[in-house]
């Protein structure tokens, strides 16, 4: 094999959401870079919702841009609709989401990978993976050209062993109209990978002028739109509306008499999809009792006409696609312009992954992304931006970059990823994080941007910005429980017109905020601060006080589990030598390699007493 | 090795025995041991609780264990200290010497639990001993066998205790549990796909019903019937010469008592520990309860009142041979509300078909089941009837006659039912004030975790499947 004269550190294969984040983590660390993709036309692509964010996701890419990443930055770019979800609800399950120009959002990436340092950028498909001794080495593309690497970031999406799916017609294809990868699934299986098969889809598109929008209900951007990334100043696009319309009777009808000339019901699917994005045969099928299910509209960016259908998704034959789309009220006239399509592809158990990512097969090589049997922009680029990190780390011989599941969403995506694997497109929720009151947008700051700056990713003046913040925040709220209000009339009075008891005796300022009724409001109104204090960090001071005794609870089991997570399992450890575990376990515990007891204690029919026993083979060990 | 948490358990075996040892261990234990200890000033505890510093480590203290909160003293007992790292875990170490009985052992553990230990697991000290460096691999092999073993053990204690009844109220309050934390998680986590907001009234609803209700009855079991573990508590009652003594010599076959035809000179109460079918009861005989002016027996018989109170069982005794007295309706009012057998004495004084006048309520419920009788009609004097009585007591003692389903939680149960009652409550006062969900689910969440702690649950269950299955979820 000839190979390229250049020596990279890192090559990431792949240029999507993962691939992105990972090639900027490494070149910002100092790596030299080689980034490749099938199309460089579709770097940051976009291939399903033109949405960033959501619940949990939003706190996902909060994260990311604190820890010196790039989807926050790209979004706040091309973003030309805001809203903020769960606002009814408390500060911690409040999350962020974007309706985002596609095009746009591919060109300001492409962009800004194009202007980074270290970083190179090439068209290819690799098609082998080049292994010295066990250890990663490099790549082979389709040519039969190589490149040498001392690490590898497989991030490749949809594109192992894709095959699209209309009615009963089957494409091979990572995306629509797009090459799929056979040869490298095929080489990871020879390598001894476990490859598990998924199943997504997307929805219709359909042309703008042949909707009548006058049947649906409009959503408006939010009146003050938040951006997204720490860094961002100004919205600069225009905004756009969504429009909110539901199917009915008839388009129920349409996809159950024709269920089985759907791919999915007839039979061609073997691939697992998400509970949570269902094909709307699903949805017939599962949820019968429902007549009417939800249909969003949503602009696809400002110089096309293309309008992605939400909650149109299906894996039909074009002329049955037609029917249904056309049942919705106000899509009588509608013009597909793409058809929905299901998309089965190859993904690698994440359990054959250490938590930094790098496949316990092959030394150096890393995977991020669907790759690891995740669905969602945002995971892959939480995933991109761990794996590209940890692969730098490992040629600067740094320590390994790990978040615990109390530090961020990201943490407990790759505790979970590789310590549970998944059998369904994995996403993330607020409900798979145990510690959810500590990671919250507001505070994603706060968590991790001093990490970020260890690694190199964040500057010294941002680090100064939020350490300022970080001190208003403690002091406000020290004044706060320092301030004593007395049940005065002019109080009173205010308690009063804002539906709260009065005041009996006097208390200290925090006890009136914590009251559910009661909002900053309260501290401007009674006892204002010495000077104003900065909008930005009212949202925290207020949700660091309300939640005071929840978080203390939190606290006090963060440090419960630390305890477990302290004590590590040496890589090499032999699980069959520990006495009184039964065999089920040992087998379990030697596959999954928990590095910690902490991961071990998580690992699916572990019991207390196995932790007992496990502990003791280890300790014995290390004397 | 950091253990956060303090530990302590009974470190003897159950039964009887002189002394019983409660240990405790852990950065904690000498804090616990001052809150509770009081040195002996003289022949009563000294006022004023010690500090831990002023412990010294290889000592033995003599004093009571004091529940600070009312002062009462549970026992007169050694204190032995051993300051960490000499001691078996390396950790601080405090051994209480108390009397062995059950009761006293449970109630001194108990307060120790209140004070900040947790109830140790299975082989736990050993544990620590191991971890600590203390013992070494083949000492920790035997362990292990002793957590497995223990563990098997007490799930087969707790399998023939309760015949699986336990786990099957258990799971349905966590399903009750689960299906709101299903709602909450749902309008948390798919705002766009499921309403937003919960039924406030159903979801208070079932928490009370299904969930606060169920657990406050298995405590309330635990409460009952806490005597099998730890020992029954029997007091006998009734007015002067109704045999009350020579029941109890009869019991104890052997002649403690001063037996006089007399009235009232039984004054100082006589308690003695005997096994009866099995199980380990203490027995006090009471002064006889009537109306008199004699201020000593006024004062013994108050104290005779008190002592009801505290009994699990009470042998209440009547004359056979005489229509049934004022003393005697007096005796029933006080001690109406409490587990009661009503023993007709001096059967040998009447027809063997003679049928008593007797109040209903006074009479036991009828179990074809067991085939107990509503009365006991015995003669103390010729031994007859008390073997019959035996049988009763025991029967009482495993949790009633009338309901052959108990379910009896250990303690170990109980301070998790406690937990998850408590978190339940908080969840349901939560919803009613307008907590936010991701507060009302934190309380939950614990309230299930408590609760799987009893089944051997320690991993969450996926919400997410529950969500998937009852919401139409996703775009």
């Amino acid at each position: 094999m000839v190979f390229y004269s250049k020596k990279y550190d890192v090559i990431v294969v792949g240029a999507g959401h993962a691939g992105c984040e990972a090639a900027l983590a490494s070149a910002r660390m100092g790596c030299c870079v080689l980034l490749m993709a099938i199309d460089l036309d579709k770097i940051a692509a976009m291939p399903c919702s033109p949405s960033i964010g959501g619940m949990a996701k939003g706190q996902l890419v909060k994260e990311i841009d604190a820890l010196g990443g790039e989807m926050a930055k790209i979004t706040d770019k091309t973003a030309i609709q805001y809203r903020i979800l769960n606002t009814r609800k408390g500060p911690a399950v409040h999350s962020s989401r974007t309706q985002n120009d596609k095009i746009r959002y591919h060109i300001a990436m492409k962009s800004v990978l194009e202007r980074q340092p270290n970083l190179d950028i090439k068209q290819a498909m690799v098609e082998q993976l080049v292994i010295e001794d066990g250890k990663i080495a490099g790549v082979e593309d389709h040519t039969g050209f190589g490149y040498q690497a001392q690490t590898v970031i497989l991030a490749t999406g949809t594109f192992l062993s894709g095959l699209v799916h209309i009615g009963f017609k089957s494409i091979r294809a990572g995306r629509a109209g797009e090459f799929a990868s056979y040869g490298l699934p095929a080489h990871l299986k020879d390598l001894g990978f476990q490859l598990g098969r998924m199943k997504t889809g997307t929805p219709p598109r359909l042309k703008r002028s042949s909707i009548d929008f006058s049947k649906f209900e409009r959503q408006d951007s939010d009146q003050e739109p938040v951006p997204f990334s720490f860094f961002t100043e100004k919205i600069t696009l225009p905004q756009m509306p969504s429009y909110l319309g539901h199917t009915n009777k008839t388009s129920q009808k349409i996809v159950r008499d024709n269920l089985e000339r759907s791919a999915l019901y007839g039979g061609m699917i073997t691939g697992v999809s998400a509970r949570y994005c269902p094909s709307f045969e699903d949805k017939v099928v599962k949820f019968s009792h429902r007549e009417n299910h939800r249909v969003i509209l949503q602009p696809e960016g400002l110089d096309t006409d293309e309008i992605y259908a939400s909650g149109l998704g299906n894996s039909l034959p074009p002329e049955i696609q037609i029917q249904f789309v056309r049942s919705v009220k106000g899509l009588e006239e509608a013009e597909i312009m793409r058809p929905a399509y299901a998309i089965e592809y190859d993904y690698v158990n994440p359990i054959q992954l250490k938590p930094t990512l790098e496949t316990k097969r092959i030394s150096g090589l890393f995977m991020a992304g669907q790759i690891n049997g995740t669905s969602g922009y945002e995971e892959a680029g939480a995933q991109g931006m761990w794996a590209g990190i940890n692969a730098a780390g490992k040629v600067q011989e740094r320590p390994r970059f790990i978040l615990e599941r109390y530090q961020a969403y990201m943490g407990v995506m790759t505790d979970d990823l590789v310590t549970r694997g998944t059998r369904e497109p994995y996403r993330m929720f607020t409900s798979r994080a145990e510690y959810r009151l500590m990671l919250r947008e507001d505070n994603a700051d706060i968590r991790l941007m001093e990490k970020g700056h260890e690694l190199g990713l964040i500057d010294d003046d941002t680090l100064k910005d939020m350490k300022e913040r970080k001190k208003q925040i403690d002091s406000e709220i020290t004044r706060i429980k320092g301030t004593v209000i007395k049940p005065q009339k002019a109080v009173n009075d205010y308690l009063e017109s804002h539906g709260a008891k009065p005041l009996s005796h006097a208390v200290p300022l925090d006890q009136l905020l914590k009251r559910a009724e009661m909002d900053y409001h309260v501290v401007e109104t009674l006892a204002p601060g010495p000077d104003s204090v900065h909008k930005k960090i009212i949202r925290q001071v207020e949700t660091e006080i309300k939640y005071e005794g929840y978080i203390q609870r939190q606290l006090r089991e963060i440090e419960k589990f630390k305890n477990l997570e302290r004590m590590k399992i040496p890589e090499n450890f032999d699980f069959n030598t520990v006495h009184g575990l039964s065999n089920e376990l040992r087998e379990k515990l030697s596959e999954i390699r928990p590095a910690s007891l902490g991961q071990a204690s998580r690992i699916d029919g572990i019991t207390p007493s196995a932790i007992s026993v496990l502990m003791i083979g280890i300790k014995g060990l290390g004397d | 090795m950091t253990n956060s948490a303090t530990i302590a358990a009974i470190a003897t075996p159950a039964g009887s025995g002189g002394i019983g040892i409660i240990k405790i261990s852990g950065k904690d234990a000498l804090t616990i041991a001052a809150s509770v200890f009081r040195k002996s000033c003289g022949r009563t505890p000294n006022s004023e609780p010690r500090t831990p510093n002023v412990f010294e480590s290889h000592r033995l203290y003599h004093g009571y264990v004091v529940n600070p909160e009312n002062g009462r003293v549970l026992d007169e007992i050694l204190l032995a200290v051993m300051v960490a790292p000499y001691s078996y875990t390396r950790e601080d170490v405090v051994e209480i010497h108390a009397h062995s009985g059950p009761a006293v052992l449970t109630a001194i553990l108990n307060l120790v639990l209140k004070h900040g230990a947790r109830l140790a697991d299975p082989g736990e000290f050993t544990k620590r001993a191991y971890l600590s460096g203390r013992i070494d691999l083949t000492q920790a092999e035997a362990v292990i066998d002793i957590i497995n073993a223990k563990t098997e053990k007490s799930l087969d204690i707790a399998t023939a205790q309760i015949r699986g009844n336990i786990k099957a109220h258990i799971e349905s309050v966590r399903d009750s549990l689960f299906h709101i934390l299903a709602e909450t998680e749902a309008a948390i986590d798919f705002p766009e796909d499921v309403e937003e907001t919960i039924d406030t009234d159903s979801a208070v609803e079932v928490i009370q019903n299904q969930v606060v209700d169920k657990l406050n009855k298995l405590i309330k079991q635990y409460e009952n019937a806490h005597f099998l573990r730890d020992g029954l508590k029997v007091l006998i009652a009734g007015r002067p010469n109704v045999g009350k003594s020579s029941l109890m010599n009869c019991l104890l076959r052997k002649d403690r008592a001063i037996v006089t035809p007399i009235p009232g000179t039984t004054r100082d109460f006589i308690e003695e520990t005997l096994n009866i079918r099995g199980i380990p009861v203490t027995i006090t005989d009471t002064a006889g309860l009537h109306e008199t002016d004699d201020p000593v027996e006024i004062l013994g018989i108050k104290k005779a009142y008190e002592y009801i109170e505290d009994a699990d069982l009470i042998l209440f005794m009547t004359d056979l041979s005489q229509p049934l007295t004022p003393d005697d309706h007096e005796i029933y009012e006080k001690i109406s509300h409490k587990n009661f057998i009503l023993v007709a004495n001096k059967a040998d004084l009447v027809e063997e078909k003679f049928e008593p006048d007797i109040p209903d309520a006074w009479k036991l419920p009828i179990s074809p089941e067991l085939r107990k009788p509503e009365i006991i009609k015995t003669s103390v004097r010729y031994d007859r009837g008390v073997d019959a009585l035996r049988d009763l007591i025991a029967a009482v003692s495993m949790g009633g006659y009338d309901d052959k389903n108990t379910i009896i939680p250990n303690l170990r149960h109980k301070l998790a039912l406690e937990r998850g009652l408590q978190a339940a409550s908080s969840a349901a006062s939560g919803i009613q004030n307008g907590t936010p969900f991701e507060l009302i689910s934190m309380d939950i969440q614990e309230s299930l975790d408590s609760l799987g702690e009893i089944l051997g649950i320690t991993i969450r269950e996926d919400i997410l499947d529950q969500i998937f299955s009852r919401f139409c979820i996703g775009k």
